[in-house]
Formats: structure tokens, C-alpha cells, sequence
């Protein structure tokens, strides 16, 4: 953490240390892209959605400071008090980086799904209003001692003490009404931001959330599958609130850095990787996936600029490295080379993957620092020699919340006598339609707000989950009809095919990514004509 | 032989036959998920051959790390569910 305060934070400058740039001149060293203006390191660790502080270093440094302490925390804490402490020092950062109200509204969004799922209110009496009091503090606090303030405080502290004391039980009664009360709750973030883009679309009227009900709809993911867990009976149905919040306030879970915000895993996986197996290997790893991630994050802009010279030097256009500036290009007229495509598109995947291994890296390795046992989000996508071994490799814990969520129950409730079309069904269901819906469309509304025209933006690229869908529907089919004989980068006669195979399965996934940069003006034709390009093919 | 020495031979016969050469022995105890398995469609295709071929029912929650652990506990899991059927 001291290396990552050093490189990517004002310390070095404050504490009268030569900055990394200078250290590196003074080393004899120059490198390209790597540093920003102020001779720190450019970095893709970005807290947004922040309004307290208005540089980024500072966000970062309270960042490090606050995954130093939960380390130091679960790391010489006894036992029982490893996650509690991990769940305060969560709370002490978000409300440090987006303040008391935002903490406030996390909490109480939390504390609504915590009663649905875990009703209880003979052991827990006092939840009613502890959350009534969060709801007070979310939406207006008490800004003076007036009658007026003080009525409008308590009135939803009431109301909520109420509402659990009285009503919740007789809710959970009705066998029928309970699931189905708590799939609303759990699907609040897709029903609430989908209903308000709808409604701005109607009307024109835009609603902004309060930011800690924005940062709770970040976890989505894991709230998801927290409740699949529930629903497979794999969460303890008396778990206290302590314990269901470790699971979701880790310092890992700050909402931040734009991208792979939670890691989409749940209850079970989280308690059974807590120290499951001799802490000091799970930090060791933890770790060295930090200094990869540092490695990504330090060299990516080199890297890519580096590669965007030497192709333009051989005379390739490669359009910035961006698959969207090829499109624009492609529309505006200009006659593109096949190499180009290719090229552009394989190059622009490069940043992709460098940027979301950065980032995702630091994820598991603050996770696995803090004694979970977190698996590899980013495992080495271009030893792939399919997309779905690609998928696994690109995104594991992504795939991991599509599959549990979208493909199991499609896989195991449709078409259990035809091989095919379950596969077919299941893997649509999945990596087409939650992908699109669930992955997308709900990012886009948080990313950029409850707009209408922001399911545009997703549905606009329909036909790139269309493709990913059919792509490793296919992929799995083959690999049903034709057995696997050996394993992938065995140094044999096949080596050569693996080498092959690899090349093909990033450079599909690559040219598919056309169909989710559309224009203004393009339609899925012009992207068509554009991706056939890529094989050749010039309509 | 017994219930359980079949229902092991039979997964064992098929793990080896279907994903031959994994580097590892197999025996009933070779941890599935991390020394024998290429990957999650494995497993999707280990479920379609119990259901067909050993007559077992499978939901989504069976899917777990404790019954695909091994060829032990897999054979356990498949006495049970063809019980509990």
C-alpha cells in the first residue's frame, strides 16, 4: 500500500520525497505515458461519484489508508472479531469519501433487505427503527430543533418500527406473498432505475437517487446472488445483521474506480473462502496479485501507445487504438484496409483487457489481504482457445453471476430432454439476455443516469450479445460433440493449434465488440458490412 | 457388487473416458474441481450424463463444490438424491 500511496497519491511531493518521476530520471530511466503532469503515475483508480474532496489523489490516499487498516485489522484481530472490524472500517471509509448521509442510505438500503430476508422482530426489536433512523438521515437530517424538523425526522422512524413490528410478520405468513415481496426488494436497483428512465422518458422529468441508495445499487451483483444462495437454502435463515453485512462491506466493496465495482459472489462463497486455509499464504497471494495489478496499472498507456506506434510505423491505421474511432471512420467514408480492422479491433481489446485487469486485480487483492480466499478475476484471457474457456478466463466472477443467475435455473427448468436446446436456451439466457439487461442496462443508468435515451445505448449493441450468445453457444456444442484429448498448451505437435486457437478466439471476441460501438447515424448493416471487413469480406 | 461400488465405477468410467489425461491419477478421492475438471462446461456436461445415465434429477443448488468435490462425494450425492427420488 505504501508502494501504491507512493506512485499514485501527492505523499511522495508532502513528505518532501523525490516523486516517482524524478526518482525514475535520477535513475537514468524515461518512459512514455506512464506519468502525469504532477510526476505521479496516471492511474485508472478513480473513487468517483465522490464530492468531498476534489482531487482523486486524496480519494485514493484514504482509499490505501482505509485497506491498510482492514488488513491490519483482520490480520491481528482474534477470530470472531476479524469481519465486524472489516465491516467498521468499511463504514469509517465510505463515510470519509462520500460522507455520513451516503453511509447512511447504504445502510438503510441494506437494513430493508436484511429484514425481508431474515425477519425477525422478537430478536431484533430495535431494526424497526435503527432503519427508520438511517432513512431519517438519508433523505433530510435534522438540520435544526424545530417541531417541523423534528416530527419530519421521526415520522419515518415510526412508521418503519411499525411496519416491522406489525406487518412484516404477518407478511412472511403468506408463503405465496414472502418470495415474492423479497425478489422485488432484491431486484429494487434493475425496478427502480428501469421505472424512473421510463418515467423521464414519459415525462421528461429526470430523478436523481440519493448517493447512498446509488452505492447499494452498485452491489447488485452480489445481492443477487446472495439471494440465490438464500433461495438454495445455503444462508443461515438466523443470520445476524454483523454477519450479513460482512458480506457486503469489505473495503473492497467501495464503490469506485468506474469499473468491476463488486465482485458478483454471495453469501456462501464468501464465508467458505474466509480464512480458509493458513492465512499468511491467502495474504502472500493476495499480495503479489497486487503487484501485478500495479504492474497493469503503472505499464498499460505504455504498452498500448507502444503497440499504436510500431503498427502505425509498418503502415497500418489503427485509429487510435479504438474500436469506436474505426467505426466513426468506417461511417464517415474512409476506405479501410481488412489489416486495419483487425488490428484496431485486437489492438483496442489490448487496452480493454489491461484496464480490467488492473483494476480487478486490485479487487482480489485487497480481498485476499483482508483473508478471503478470493479466485483470480482475470486470469490470462489470451491463453484461451475458446470463448468459453476466453469468457472464464476474461471475467470469472462476472460469468460466475450470469451462470448461477440466468443459466442454472434455465439449464435445470427448460428443455431437460434435448441437449441442444438446453444448452442453446440456458447460454442465451445467460450471456445474451442478464448480460444485456442485468450487466448493462443497469450500469448505463448508474454510470450515466436514469435517462431513457441510456437503454438506447445498450440496445443499440444488441446484436454484439446476440453474437457473444451464439458464439459460445456454438463453442459449448462442439465441445459437447467433439471430446477434448489433451490439455491446451501441452508442448506437442498441437502446440502450434493452441497458438491458433488462441489468436482466433481473441480476435472474434475482438471484431464482435464493433457491434457494441455503435454511431449516431450507423446501423447494425453498416457494423455488418464493417465486421465482415475483418474476415475480408468487403460488401 | 453393492449400490455404491457401481455408481463409483460407473462415474469413474466416465471421467476418465470423457476427460482423459489430466496430468493426475484419478481415484475416488482426486479433488474434481481443481486437479480434474477443464472447466465449468464439465461439469454441465457431468450433470447431463447423470441425469441420463444414472436416472438422477438434478437442480440448480445440487451444484456445489461439496458434491463435485470427488468421485466420493459425487457417489454419495447420487445415492442420496436417487433416495430422496
Amino acid at each position: 500500500m505504501a508502494l501504491y500511496c507512493y506512485c499514485f497519491t501527492f505523499i511522495a511531493a508532502d513528505l518532501g520525497a523525490p516523486k516517482p518521476e524524478s526518482t525514475l530520471a535520477s535513475l537514468g530511466g524515461s518512459i512514455s505515458h506512464v506519468f502525469d503532469e504532477d510526476g505521479n503515475v496516471g492511474s485508472n483508480l478513480v473513487v468517483s461519484m465522490t464530492q468531498k474532496f476534489i482531487s482523486n489523489d486524496v480519494e485514493r490516499l484514504v482509499l490505501f489508508g482505509v485497506i491498510s487498516v482492514g488488513f491490519l485489522l483482520a490480520y491481528f484481530l482474534p477470530l470472531a472479531q476479524k469481519q465486524p472490524a472489516l465491516v467498521v472500517t468499511t463504514a469509517v471509509g465510505i463515510a470519509t469519501l462520500f460522507g455520513y448521509q451516503a453511509l447512511a442510505g447504504l445502510l438503510f438500503s441494506h437494513t430493508v433487505v436484511y429484514v425481508f430476508l431474515h425477519p425477525n422482530p422478537i430478536r431484533y426489536p430495535w431494526l424497526g427503527v435503527f432503519s427508520g433512523i438511517l432513512c431519517s438521515l438519508t433523505l433530510h437530517p435534522l438540520a435544526d430543533v424545530s417541531a417541523t424538523s423534528i416530527t419530519t425526522f421521526l415520522l419515518p422512524v415510526l412508521l418503519l418500527a411499525a411496519a416491522y413490528r406489525y406487518l412484516l410478520p404477518k407478511l412472511a405468513a403468506y408463503p405465496r406473498l414472502a418470495p415474492i415481496v423479497r425478489t422485488t426488494v432484491v431486484q429494487s436497483a434493475m425496478i427502480t432505475v428501469c421505472g424512473f428512465a421510463l418515467i423521464e422518458g414519459l415525462t421528461g422529468e429526470q430523478w436523481k437517487l440519493p448517493l447512498g441508495v446509488l452505492l447499494f445499487f452498485w452491489q447488485w451483483e452480489r445481492i443477487i446472488l446472495y439471494h440465490v444462495d438464500y433461495k438454495d437454502g445455503l444462508v443461515p435463515k438466523a443470520l445476524s445483521f454483523s454477519d450479513y453485512l460482512a458480506v457486503f462491506f469489505m473495503p473492497a466493496c467501495i464503490a469506485n474506480w468506474r469499473w468491476g465495482v463488486t465482485i458478483g459472489q454471495g453469501y456462501h462463497y464468501s464465508s467458505s473462502t474466509f480464512l480458509c486455509e493458513n492465512k499468511n499464504k491467502i495474504v502472500l497471494s493476495g499480495v503479489n496479485i497486487l503487484l501485478i495489478a500495479l504492474l497493469y496499472l503503472v505499464f498499460s498507456d505504455w504498452v498500448r501507445y507502444g503497440l499504436i506506434d510500431w503498427f502505425e510505423r509498418a503502415g497500418i491505421p489503427v485509429y487510435q487504438a479504438s474500436t469506436r474511432h474505426l467505426v466513426e471512420a468506417f461511417m464517415s467514408g474512409y476506405t479501410i484496409s481488412t489489416s486495419s480492422v483487425l488490428v484496431t479491433t485486437l489492438l483496442d481489446l489490448v487496452r480493454w483487457l489491461m484496464l480490467w485487469g488492473s483494476v480487478v486485480h486490485f479487487k482480489v487483492g485487497i480481498w485476499r489481504i483482508c483473508g478471503y480466499r478470493m479466485d483470480p478475476y482475470f486470469d490470462k484471457p489470451w491463453l484461451a482457445t475458446n470463448l468459453v474457456s476466453f469468457w472464464a478466463r476474461f471475467t470469472f466472477h462476472y460469468r460466475e453471476f450470469l451462470v448461477r443467475a440466468f443459466y442454472y435455473p434455465v439449464f435445470f427448468r427448460f428443455f431437460r430432454t434435448k441437449p441442444v436446446l438446453r444448452i442453446f436456451a440456458a447460454t442465451m439466457a445467460s450471456a445474451c439476455l442478464g448480460n444485456m439487461i442485468w450487466g448493462h442496462v443497469s450500469e448505463e443508468m448508474f454510470y450515466r443516469g436514469m435517462e431513457y435515451q441510456n437503454f438506447g445505448r445498450v440496445f443499440d449493441s444488441w446484436f454484439y450479445f446476440v453474437l457473444l450468445g451464439l458464439g459460445i453457444t456454438l463453442t459449448e456444442l462442439f465441445l459437447l460433440r467433439f471430446k477434448r484429448k489433451r490439455k491446451p498448451w501441452s508442448l506437442d505437435r498441437f502446440f502450434f493449434l493452441d497458438l491458433l486457437a488462441a489468436y482466433c478466439t481473441v480476435q472474434f471476441y475482438a471484431l464482435i465488440i464493433i457491434f457494441a460501438r455503435p454511431t449516431e447515424h450507423s446501423s447494425v448493416g453498416d457494423l455488418a458490412a464493417l465486421f465482415l471487413l475483418g474476415f475480408g469480406i468487403r460488401l | 457388487m453393492s449400490e455404491r461400488s457401481d455408481v463409483q465405477a460407473t462415474i469413474k468410467h466416465y471421467l476418465a473416458s470423457e476427460f482423459p489425461g489430466q496430468g493426475n491419477e484419478l481415484t475416488h478421492d482426486t479433488n474434481l474441481l481443481e486437479d480434474w475438471f477443464l472447466d465449468s462446461l464439465s461439469i454441465i456436461e457431468t450433470v447431463m450424463f447423470l441425469e441420463t445415465k444414472l436416472n438422477v434429477k438434478m437442480t440448480r443448488r445440487d451444484i456445489n463444490a461439496e458434491n463435485f468435490e470427488s468421485i466420493n462425494t459425487l457417489t454419495k450425492f447420487v445415492i442420496t438424491a436417487k433416495t430422496r427420488s
